[in-house]
């Protein structure tokens, strides 16, 4: 049998005819280590979604195994592409429904699958093993999801079997969340050392029942390299952080995002979390219970973050909540307001606009500005832009969705283009 | 000072030198190995450049990415999941024949951070796709050999995913 080419060769479909053809024949050859950049492209493009959806993966994966020969070769021998190690339990209780799936929507999934056996489904089995990954993967640095149920534990335990700990720099936690008292004791893994991963920089959480996030704070405590912090609907009342009474010092966090917090969640959050250092905090899609207004609704965040030059805020957070979220990141230089769509914002950016002989100025140093279906007048940016203007601070850009620049009349995008950069806002990037 | 590049049908382009000082391989050619050595090297205005494997409209699309980068610098290396600007993706863009053009031209003038958009570019395209998909869009032919279908099979149901895929 011929030998394999260690080249990836194909042919082009199209004729030369519109003269963009390169002189030496029409089959072309890519070093391997372009398509295992490409390769990588691939899958980054699976780790930049925020659902990161296994299934997905794992079809991805084979189809770049399943192509040629050439491309089977690149894919195994590239570790970057084996990185992501996953882990779902089913674990206990009635939270999660089978009915949900069916043949169609895996492939791979489907021949573990039948209507009535709730056992049978292994999430686990859309993707590649534990071992299969941690192999192919050689030495590049991994990234840990678990999902429902003990995973996490499962997880770091056989990392640490693998002497593989220390190459572990983010993790994933999803779908923990289950109701009280139904916490397993043997899921406080940080009772054993050896499951720490040294070189964590990196934590998201989402859907966490409130023991759970107990584990979550021991967690932390236990990592105080962790420079970005992703919390999503992390549920908990007052009181469930008897056991941890001192607020949590996170030294090196420079990155926090928090979305889809009730209102006690979101500021018991704050409360027990410190982050001095932080330089981003993103707040999305908070919600404020309605009884609980005016006297308890809003938000109080009894902690500065002089180092934070980007804030962004998703959702329906009123002016006085932003307010006082701003206030205490006085230094902000970017601000992304979006979809905020149960207030309005007039008052806000009266309060943006740049007064120093009236009282604090808000921001003092904001020089970008994004706003995308915000609840507040041309006219209102335009006085907040001027005033900056006036008073030597001038904002540098503003930028908003296309289609919202078009139902602004031409003369006011002509006023607020004398002393910003109007720019188009494209959602999905930053 | 200002190079001529000229294209494999002799069409010429004057470019300036933070220009050309992006294509690698014109780099080297203007500076010689002086330019690796630290040394400022003199030439003259009338310097001309063949890049006999480069066409014409390959290398002025090439020259619009050097434009643009010839006082910034552009994504080179790092992690795969690092952000290409808008313009970036703007200017690859989605058709396929195009970028292999220019990835394979950035390979051969030694323009790593053009080689690494087209890469992008590249993944951007298949990503979604099947094996069956890709096949036919690139005209790769299947080469394994029983054995290897076999095992692959066994693997991940290889041959039902491929022949019946979501």
């Amino acid at each position: 049998m011929k030998a394999p080419s260690t080249k990836f060769t194909f042919k082009l479909r199209h004729s030369a005819s519109s003269g963009t053809m390169l002189p030496f024949s029409d089959t072309r050859v890519l070093p391997d280590e372009v398509l295992a950049t490409i390769f990588e492209h691939i899958v980054a493009i699976w780790e930049d979604d925020q659902d990161h959806d296994f299934t997905a993966l794992g079809q991805t994966l084979k189809c770049l195994t399943v192509t040629c020969r050439n491309w089977r070769e690149v894919a195994l021998s590239t570790p970057r592409l084996w990185r992501n190690i996953y882990n779902a339990d089913p674990g206990e209780g009635d939270w999660y429904s089978p009915e949900d799936l069916s043949p169609e929507d895996s492939p791979t999934l489907a021949p573990t699958y039948t209507a009535n056996s709730y056992r049978s489904v292994d999430a686990g089995a859309a993707y590649f093993s534990f071992e299969t990954c941690l192999r192919r993967s050689g030495v590049v640095p991994l990234r840990l999801y678990a999902e429902k149920s003990c995973g996490l534990c499962d997880l770091l335990i056989r990392l640490a079997e693998s002497k593989a700990s220390e190459r572990v720099y983010f993790i994933e936690l999803r779908d923990f969340f289950r109701p009280l008292p139904e916490f397993d004791d043997d899921f406080d893994f940080n009772k054993l050392d050896y499951l720490h991963c040294p070189n964590l920089r990196s934590v998201a959480a989402s859907s966490m029942g409130t023991a759970l996030f107990v584990d979550l704070y021991d967690m932390l405590s236990f990592h105080p390299g962790i420079e970005s912090l992703s919390l999503k609907n992390v549920w908990w009342a007052w009181g469930d952080m008897e056991a941890r009474e001192l607020p949590l010092l996170m030294p090196k966090l420079r990155d926090f995002k928090i979305s889809h917090h009730q209102h006690s969640g979101f500021v018991k959050t704050f409360e027990m979390l410190r982050m001095p250092n932080l330089e981003r905090l993103s707040i999305e899609k908070t919600y404020i219970e309605i009884s609980a207004l005016p006297s308890l609704g809003a938000i109080v965040i009894n902690q500065t973050f002089p180092l934070v030059n980007e804030v962004a805020i998703v959702g329906p957070l009123t002016t006085r909540d932003i307010t006082n979220i701003l206030d205490k990141a006085s230094n902000t230089e970017t601000l992304q307001l979006r979809n905020g769509i149960y207030d309005d914002y007039e008052e806000l950016f009266t309060r943006l606009e740049y007064r120093p002989w009236d009282e604090a100025v808000l921001c003092p140093n904001l020089r970008h500005i994004t706003l995308q279906r915000c609840p507040v007048t041309p006219h209102a940016v335009i006085a907040m832009a001027e005033s900056r203007f006036e008073n030597n601070r001038p904002l540098i850009s503003i930028a908003t969705l296309a289609e919202e620049w078009a139902q602004w009349p031409a003369e006011a995008i002509n006023r607020l283009a004398a002393v910003a950069q109007v720019a188009n806002f494209i959602p999905g990037t930053t | 000072m200002s190079i001529t590049l000229i294209s494999k049908e002799g069409a010429q382009f004057l470019v300036s030198k933070p220009v050309a000082d992006r294509i690698g391989v014109v780099r080297d050619c203007a500076y010689g190995a002086d330019f690796w050595l630290g040394y400022a090297v003199a030439t003259d205005d009338s310097m001309g450049i063949t890049l006999a494997n480069v066409t014409s409209s390959i290398l002025s699309k090439i020259l619009v990415w050097c434009e643009h980068y010839k006082d910034m610098e552009p994504l080179v290396d790092g992690d795969s999941n690092m952000e290409f600007p808008e313009w970036d993706m703007a200017y690859i863009g989605h058709d396929m024949n195009q970028i292999l053009f220019v990835l394979e031209a950035a390979d051969y003038l030694h323009i790593p951070g053009l080689l690494l958009l087209a890469c992008k570019g590249i993944a951007d395209v298949l990503d979604g796709r099947n094996p069956r998909g890709i096949c036919d869009l690139l005209g790769i032919v299947m080469d394994f050999s029983h054995r290897q279908e076999v095992d692959m099979d066994k693997e991940n149901g290889y041959w039902r995913w491929f022949l019946h895929p979501t």
